[in-house]
């Protein structure tokens, strides 16, 4: 993912295959309401979640 | 030293010596490249993990606790290689058709799921959904919370 080098990629649902993952145990407060987990991972794929489906055609509606 | 030497250690020497005898000469319960060149040996691995469980049920009870936490490491190890998913590249017209399949069956399906389900590299997957929502076969809608 050349194009997202250096930047910050917002997603609601993502997975990440890599050869070195490491979860961090400390939370992380992103915002007053909204904490989270930090994963550091090494040489891998970070894969930005979409769900997918038949067009409505394919399922004859 | 490893845990594993570390862990191997900690146990009392008859105990030790009964579980060198049972595994391969070089094992490392840390190192899986180790037991992945040793594929054509997963079942007798798989005997060598039971037998040590019975050991482990065998033991003297104080230490048994260390003996159980050895073939805990020893089964997890055994299962990362019994479950690990080889991501493979295939032939983009080839991947297109199993995509537009998996997706049909199962619609709302995940990227990431398209990929573990057809164990496919996710470039291929994607390109895959790339060609698929512009012939009309599928839509991609973003993930909502």
């Amino acid at each position: 993912m050349l194009s997202a080098e250096g930047q910050i990629v917002y997603f609601e649902a993502a997975t990440i295959i890599a050869r070195k993952i490491r979860l961090c145990k400390e939370p992380v407060i992103l915002s007053h309401a909204h904490r989270g987990q930090m994963a550091k991972a090494e040489i891998g794929r970070l894969i930005i979640d979409r769900e997918w489906y038949p067009k409505r055609s394919e399922l004859g509606a | 030293m490893s845990e594993y030497e570390k862990l191997l250690r900690s146990l009392p020497l008859d105990i030790r010596e009964k579980i060198r005898d049972m595994l391969p000469p070089s094992f490392e319960a840390t190192t899986i490249t180790y037991i992945k060149g040793e594929r054509e040996t997963e079942t007798s691995l798989r005997d060598r993990v039971e037998a040590l469980e019975r050991l482990a049920t065998n033991s003297r009870l104080s230490e048994l606790p260390k003996v159980i936490e050895f073939v805990d490491e020893m089964r997890n190890c055994l299962f990362s290689v019994e479950h690990e998913i080889e991501l493979k590249e295939i032939p983009i017209e080839e991947a297109v058709n199993k995509v537009k399949e998996y997706v049909r069956a199962h619609p709302g399906c995940k990227t990431s799921d398209i990929v573990v389900a057809l164990s496919i590299a996710p470039e291929i997957v994607v390109r895959a959904l790339s060609i698929l929502e512009k012939q009309g076969e599928v839509e991609g809608k973003d993930v909502e919370r």
